[in-house]
């Protein structure tokens, strides 16, 4: 007779940022595989967690799409665990006026945002792979995914393709899967601090945030929400976190 | 680690109004807050059902206010009197609310008149005299308007409904920025199809046939009203202090397909 | 020399730059085109400058000349 597998939370994108954040609070509660491309960085994540030594390490490159499924495959079935719930931080952010824009720029921003995203969905909803273990999907997209900004053409891109994927999924996979998307705006992180790190923007950003500039424990706190049993009816939804950012029209 | 640091959802010593709070979606909301905390506020025209609500609360503090909503021009005093014996706000909840399930031509303008006081103007009203001195706390505060995906998309003889909850999300959005600078959040969440009092008049209109189609085009079925309060509560609480003018849905996953 | 201009000519989308033209003077030199240039100077001259210090130089030499200091590299 099998033992039960111990069940995991996956978190790409562990190591920074967002979610970082999420790991840290998610740990207190769950056993998390933490992914991350830096094994150096994943470990100092994993030092932040509550009870370091329950969660696992996941070093992947998701540019490498190929490999997602043989290796993330490979790193459960090695283990004989499952993954009840997958949160997907994993992102980069890439800012070019649309004159600059080509296929070489947008392989890489739509391969981790998008199709990585697709990639683990697909393994871990295989019987074989993952018995039928999955029950959470959240998805960390962006306001970018309805609003435009100028330069946010392949990254607004990305986060459309991913809010779409998550509706289908949800309604395909349901009743057992709930999928959901957060849609944060403007956080400071290491990802946006170039960004942020102009004076013009940084003063853009002041004046359009009603609530002001948001951190990191805001998206955590939507997401432990929404991949707990609080939120069992909500699914197919995109949850926007974003200081009233995309209700203003204010001048 | 785990137990160091209180749920971000608790409400400790928080004063809520929940108004609607006699049944359905407004009863499971302040049944939930006095749980996660909060000192609840309940109004209702339904005296009785007010008074079997505030039986199912947990934790002492919890006060009943019967009213009726369609009194509009009263509401400013009514708030401040409460808030006055009852402690200053730290946000309030609008699940007052009537449906009128029928089809416009049989739908009079006094009709949805009415439901359009109750579930939109008294919202609105309440939002008016809540960030007064008398009324609001003052450090932060959150108000959720229970709208519905009626706004969202249609249905016949949903009419006078469809209106006044669409007006909401519309009014929440400005009122969000208004009430920005005082660090008041303002919040919709939009329910499907839950298994309320309200819902039940409305379903027994329905055939058999209409009601399992209507439960097959929910992907997670039908909702019970802890499902709605427990958004409520996501929003009240420090949990959303970053959301204002956004609408949560909560409905199965009826509006994604 | 010419291959660091003609990049600069990509970015702000125009013929050519030459050292002297201030940088201001182009239409296209806005947040935008300096997140393009900062792109550019991490992956193809390995150097990091923020935005704030890009917003100061006057002319295109100006600019180059910042390049070279802190890569050692012309081109």
């Amino acid at each position: 007779m099998a033992q039960p597998e111990t069940l995991y939370t996956l978190i790409t994108g562990a190591s920074s940022g967002i979610g970082e954040a999420i790991a840290a609070r998610l740990s207190q509660e769950r056993r998390l595989i933490l992914h991350g491309r830096d094994t150096g960085r994943l470990q100092a994540a994993q030092a932040r967690c509550a009870g370091p030594e329950r969660h696992l390490l996941w070093q992947y490159d998701l540019r490498d799409v190929a490999g997602i499924a043989p290796s993330l495959g490979a790193f459960i079935g090695e283990r004989g665990i499952g993954v009840e719930c997958v949160v997907h931080s994993a992102a980069v952010l890439k800012i070019l006026p649309v004159r600059m824009v080509d296929h070489k720029a947008l392989d890489e921003v739509l391969k981790v945002n998008f199709i990585s995203a697709a990639e683990i969905v697909s393994l871990l909803v295989k019987k074989r792979v993952n018995q039928q273990h999955l029950q959470a999907v959240v998805f960390i997209s962006s306001i970018a995914s309805r609003f435009g900004a100028p330069g946010f053409s392949m990254y607004s891109a990305s986060k459309g393709a991913l809010d779409s994927f998550m509706r289908t999924i949800a309604v395909e996979l349901a009743p057992r899967v709930r999928v959901n998307s957060i849609l944060p705006g403007g956080i400071s992180t290491r990802m946006t601090s170039g960004l942020l790190a102009d004076p013009k923007v940084a003063a853009k950003f002041e004046r359009d945030y009603p609530l002001g500039l948001g951190n990191p424990e805001d998206i955590v706190n939507a997401v432990e929400f929404l991949t707990s049993d609080r939120a069992r009816w909500i699914t197919g939804q995109e949850l926007i976190v974003d200081g009233g950012r995309t209700a203003n029209i204010s001048i | 680690m785990k137990g160091d640091t209180a749920s971000p959802m608790e409400m400790p010593d928080r004063r809520i109004l929940v108004t609607g709070a006699a049944s359905g979606i407004g009863r499971s909301t302040a049944v939930l807050l006095s749980r996660l905390g909060a000192k609840v506020a309940c109004a209702d025209i339904d005296q009785a059902g007010i008074d079997e609500t505030m039986g199912l609360l947990q934790g002492p503090g919890h006060t009943p206010w019967q009213f009726d909503f369609k009194n509009i021009h009263a509401v400013g005093d009514w708030l401040a009197a409460l808030a006055g014996s009852f402690g200053a706000l730290h946000g309030f909840v609008h699940a007052a609310g009537i449906p009128a399930p029928v089809p416009l031509k049989a739908l009079s303008i006094e009709k949805w008149r009415e439901v359009f006081l109750v579930n939109t103007e008294a919202a609105l009203a309440l939002a008016k005299a809540f960030p007064g001195r008398r009324v609001y706390a003052g450090e932060s505060g959150s108000i959720v308007f229970i709208s519905s995906v009626m706004a969202q998309v249609g249905s016949p003889a949903a009419i006078a409904y469809s209106l006044s909850k669409a007006a909401l999300d519309g009014v929440m959005r400005s009122l969000a920025l208004e009430f920005a600078p005082r660090k008041i959040r303002v919040n919709c969440v939009a329910p499907g199809f839950v298994r309320t009092p309200m819902f039940q008049r409305v379903e027994r209109l329905w055939t058999e046939e209409q009601r399992a189609r209507v439960e097959a085009l929910h992907p997670l079925g039908l909702g019970q009203p802890e499902d709605v309060a427990n958004a409520v509560a996501f929003l009240l609480a420090d949990s959303a202090r970053w959301i204002t003018g956004s609408v949560l849905v909560v409905d199965g996953g009826y509006t994604a397909q | 020399m010419d291959d660091f201009y003609r990049k600069l000519a990509d970015i702000l989308d125009v013929p050519e730059v030459k050292p002297a033209a201030v940088l201001g003077d182009f239409t296209e030199w806005d947040s935008l085109s300096v997140l393009s240039v900062i792109a550019m100077l991490d992956s193809d001259y390995g150097i990091n400058l923020h935005a704030t210090e890009l917003w100061e130089f006057k002319t295109a030499q100006d600019l180059y000349d910042r390049v070279v200091e802190r890569s050692g590299k012309r081109s």
